[in-house]
């Protein structure tokens, strides 16, 4: 980083912000229970957005460009792509907007028991743990992929800011697969930042048996409305709608009209009404804005407007940096209270997408269980859901069981009312 | 004129030779893979205007591979100097090798390591960097300008383009291949609101080539813009089977979603495609010729792969018949097979992966306006939005942003959006009764493996007629 201040300072570009990031992996890469490949990286890069104030017509204008580089580079190449910057930075005129406040603190590691130990040691745990689960010839791995990771960024603007942190983070990704009668497979990824060992052979150990039942599925749903259950990361999947429209890079444009204070979830709430809190997934966010727990919404009433400094500038709102975790309280009604009545539970889907701009949420259906309301179950694949969430958000409930990603806390489903369904 | 060398990875060449020459004291293979790369992007729309380099489009390191009598390991790095050199060689034999003691490995042979060697280029008619940063920013708010003056509508107008110049090195005993690569895309995007929906079209293209591609962004605005108003009518579709006539936008999609992750070969090796179990068999409509690599120039066009591979033009389906699949060198090593060049990284920090390049259905001998006349009831499906593949059970997921009706051969007038197309892969293939006499492709996004894993590709084709099932 000294090096990168050094040259900006010689260059009186005037007003910059350096976010330098180490980062460093052990990969695994998994075919059956064999390891076919591993991977070491350790490099560093960082961006210099370099900032250019201007005046036109009277109008004042903050123009800024982003340059990438890295500690291979020569300082006169860094000079050279800092003085583009600084060009580039001339022509963009953006309005005015003032910087959000310098923080400055010591470096921060994020506590964590993944810190107790190596790269290589904790891959090693990871791996005793997933394979643990994998003892069915049944429904077995079919591959597994791991990334035990450390990044540690570095934030300095000319303007005061000076923060840093460390944070270890295990991800990973594998595909179950069952091959009677049907052979079939199921997909999964997963996150933590902690030695979450017993949810890493939990989430093996459901994803086995997911696989196992779909491989006996043969039938596609009727086509129809349902009430549809969703569970496990397709709820904040669809919960990313409120923190998108609550972004204000998406009320700016006029994409949202979410304002503080307005029933997020519509004027006749008959369902659960939403309450979301902002959790923190890292100490600063990309500009060097320090991140705490805030309210996010209450009781269906947005409190908080999130974002980058730049647009909450034009908004008039405070900038408090962009917020990517979301905690929930538990819901009232059990999952298995849920199946009682007639429902589609669906667990896996080919990809599942929710579009913040046109409210739809919809994916196909790899495996759904079809509750009738009389007790009885079915198995079903294929067919797609196609939901919007203006006509469900009024009637939503969620499952008093509840789950702990890395960027989610709260129920672990939830029931959407009369959502088409694609199907024979 | 020629795209232009890398001075790092010429400068630094001797370096990474020696680097190759110590690892093979140890190693009965090694490879170094160099790459160096720079690129901008640049948007202009109502929420500002931004010119940004990003990781994805620069970078510079290296990754080493060995091979230790059984498997591979690889290093990611970016440091390199005579120190670094006994560095790099002490970490790969004390750490890197020993990662993952104790588990079964996968067993492979040593590569062939055939003897080659070139320099290669690309052309480009306007260097984005020569053109300036200037010029480019002036010509995106002209367009952003005319979006956003068609219709009061219009509640955003979004006009971006993005280029980027990689120089990458491959070596290892018997290569020594460089290759220096531009591409450009750019693309026109209108929203429009209607309540609390916002509606989005979008219009986009791609070369491999230079800032000429500016010039074509300029035409597709007000088309853009006109579909962003229609859509503010449109209704959601009743689910069910359609005879439907696909864009050359969506046919690609088809093409890379639906079928061609399912020929991806490490796909083979884990025994997650069922295409393996159909090689020689019909799978499509005799009609449909399919082809992945470097017989066409688009952003995925290159001289060798991120392993060493010489580029190739693979035929995955002649005349509906499944041929051949694609593949990476270590899963081409596990399937007995040759190596057809798509071994494909998403940065010198990746995993070498098989990957599509430019993939795409030759052409047939149809006229558009006699697909659309002979459709009786059905749709014109247009504007991909995205697409996720199944290649092990050929379902198809992939979402449409429209469709427009047609009756007795004429549209309707009436628009349903949005559109997700559902089934079986071979079903759709099979029941494609006509194809259009000219092709193309695009190549504006990029294409992950599974949610990672993002590299660039291009996709098309000519429009298709077949039955669909909608939901």
């Amino acid at each position: 980083m000294k090096r990168y201040i050094d040259i900006l300072d010689k260059s009186n570009v005037g007003t910059y912000f350096v976010k330098e990031t180490a980062a460093k992996s052990v990969e695994l890469f998994f075919i059956k229970k064999k390891l076919d490949m591993r991977r070491m990286k350790d490099d560093d890069s960082a961006e210099i957005t370099i900032y250019k104030d201007m005046e036109e017509d009277g109008k004042k204008f903050r123009g800024f460009a982003t340059v990438n580089v890295n500690s291979t580079m020569s300082d006169e190449e860094i000079a050279e792509k800092i003085k583009s910057a600084d060009y580039a930075a001339s022509f963009v005129k953006n309005p005015f907007f003032e910087f959000a406040k310098a923080t400055k603190s010591d470096k921060k590691v994020q506590e964590s028991d993944l810190n107790k130990y190596e790269l290589s040691e904790i891959a090693d745990k990871f791996v005793e743990a997933f394979y643990s689960e994998d003892k069915d010839a049944h429904a077995f791995i079919n591959s597994f992929e791991l990334f035990v990771r450390e990044n540690e960024v570095h934030m300095v603007s000319s303007e005061g800011t000076d923060v840093s942190y460390v944070k270890r983070s295990v991800w990973g990704e594998f595909v179950a697969q069952c091959k009677e009668p049907q052979d079939v497979e199921t997909y999964k990824s997963f996150e933590y930042d902690s030695l979450a060992l017993s949810d890493l052979k939990d989430l093996v150990k459901t994803t086995l048996k997911m696989t196992a039942d779909r491989a006996t599925a043969t039938k596609m749903p009727k086509a129809g409305t349902y009430d549809v259950v969703l569970a496990d990361s397709y709820v904040p999947e669809v919960l990313t709608y409120y923190a998108e429209r609550a972004h204000v890079g998406y009320i700016y444009p006029g994409y949202s009209d979410f304002k503080v204070g307005d029933n997020v979830q519509g004027e006749n709430v008959t369902g659960d009404k939403l309450n979301m809190k902002f959790g923190v997934s890292v100490p600063f966010d990309y500009e060097g804005i320090e991140m705490k727990e805030r309210d996010f919404v209450k009781d269906g009433v947005l409190k908080t407007i999130h974002g980058n400094q730049r647009f909450s500038y034009y908004l008039g709102v405070e900038p408090i940096g962009t917020y990517n975790k979301i905690v929930m309280p538990a819901g009232t009604v059990s999952m298995a209270d849920m199946f009682k009545k007639k429902c589609l539970y669906v667990v896996n889907f080919s990809d599942f997408q929710m579009d913040a701009l046109d409210g739809h949420f919809a994916g196909e259906i790899r495996l759904a269980y079809y509750y009738d309301g009389n007790g009885n179950v079915e198995c079903v694949t294929g067919g797609s859901v196609n939901g919007s969430i203006f006509e469900a958000q009024s009637e939503l409930t969620f499952s008093s069981e509840t789950q702990k990603l890395s960027k989610f806390e709260g129920p672990k489903a939830c029931m959407f009312k009369n959502v088409a369904v694609a199907g024979e | 004129m020629k795209v232009k060398e890398s001075t790092y990875i010429k400068s630094n060449k001797p370096l990474f030779k020696k680097l190759v020459s110590e690892l093979l004291k140890k190693y009965e293979y090694a490879s170094v893979l160099v790459n160096d790369s720079m690129g901008k992007r640049y948007s202009v729309s109502k929420t500002g205007t931004n010119v940004a380099e990003d990781e994805i489009y620069t970078s510079r390191g290296y990754v080493v591979k060995v091979y230790d009598g059984g498997c591979y390991a690889e290093y990611s790095g970016n440091r390199i100097s005579e120190e670094e050199i006994s560095k790099i060689v002490t970490l790969v034999s004390e750490k890197l090798v020993n990662l993952g003691q104790g588990i079964e490995k996968s067993q492979y042979k040593v590569p062939e390591d055939e003897e080659v060697s070139f320099v290669k280029s690309t052309e480009c008619e306007i260097d984005p960097e020569a053109f300036g940063d200037e010029a480019i920013v002036k010509k995106l708010t002209e367009i952003h300008k005319k979006g956003m003056a068609y219709d009061e509508k219009v509640l955003n107008c979004g006009a971006r383009t993005e280029f980027q110049r990689y120089s990458k090195l491959f070596l290892s005993k018997n290569k020594d291949l460089e290759q220096n690569v531009m591409w450009t895309s750019a693309a026109v995007n209108i929203n429009t609101k209607r309540g609390n929906e916002v509606k989005t079209a979008y219009d986009s293209g791609s070369i491999m080539g230079g800032m000429e591609m500016l010039n074509k962004l300029e035409d597709m605005v007000e088309n853009t813009a006109k579909i962003a108003i229609e859509l503010l009518d449109s209704e959601p579709i009743k689910p069910g089977e359609y005879e439907c006539v696909c864009t050359p936008e969506v046919t690609g999609m088809i093409v890379h979603e639906a079928f061609g992750h399912g020929v991806e070969m490490d796909m083979f090796v884990k025994d997650r495609a069922l295409a393996q179990k159909y090689i020689g068999e019909y799978v499509a409509s005799p009609l449909v010729t399919m082809h992945d690599g470097n017989a066409v120039e688009q952003t995925a066009t290159y001289f060798f792969d991120d392993e060493g591979t010489v580029s190739s033009d693979t035929v995955i389906i002649d005349k509906g018949i499944l041929v051949a699949g694609i593949s990476d060198l270590q899963s081409a090593m596990a399937l007995g097979t040759t190596p057809t060049g798509n071994g494909r990284r998403e940065s010198y920090r990746r995993k070498a992966y098989t990957r599509m390049t430019n993939t795409y259905f030759e052409p047939g001998t149809d006229k558009v306006e006699d697909m659309i006349a002979s459709v009786k009831e059905g749709l014109l499906l247009e504007m991909p939005f995205s697409g996720m593949e199944d290649p092990k059970n050929w379902g198809i997921q992939c979402m449409v942003n429209y469709a427009r009706e047609i009756k007795d051969g004429k549209f309707t007038g009436k628009i349903f959006s949005p559109i997700v197309l559902t089934g079986y892969v071979p079903d759709l293939l099979k029941s494609i009764s006509m194809m259009s006499d000219e092709k193309s492709l695009g190549g504006a996004g990029f294409c992950g493996k599974g949610y990672k894993e993002w590299v660039k590709v291009s996709d098309g084709g000519p429009y298709i007629k077949a039955k669909i099932r909608l939901g």
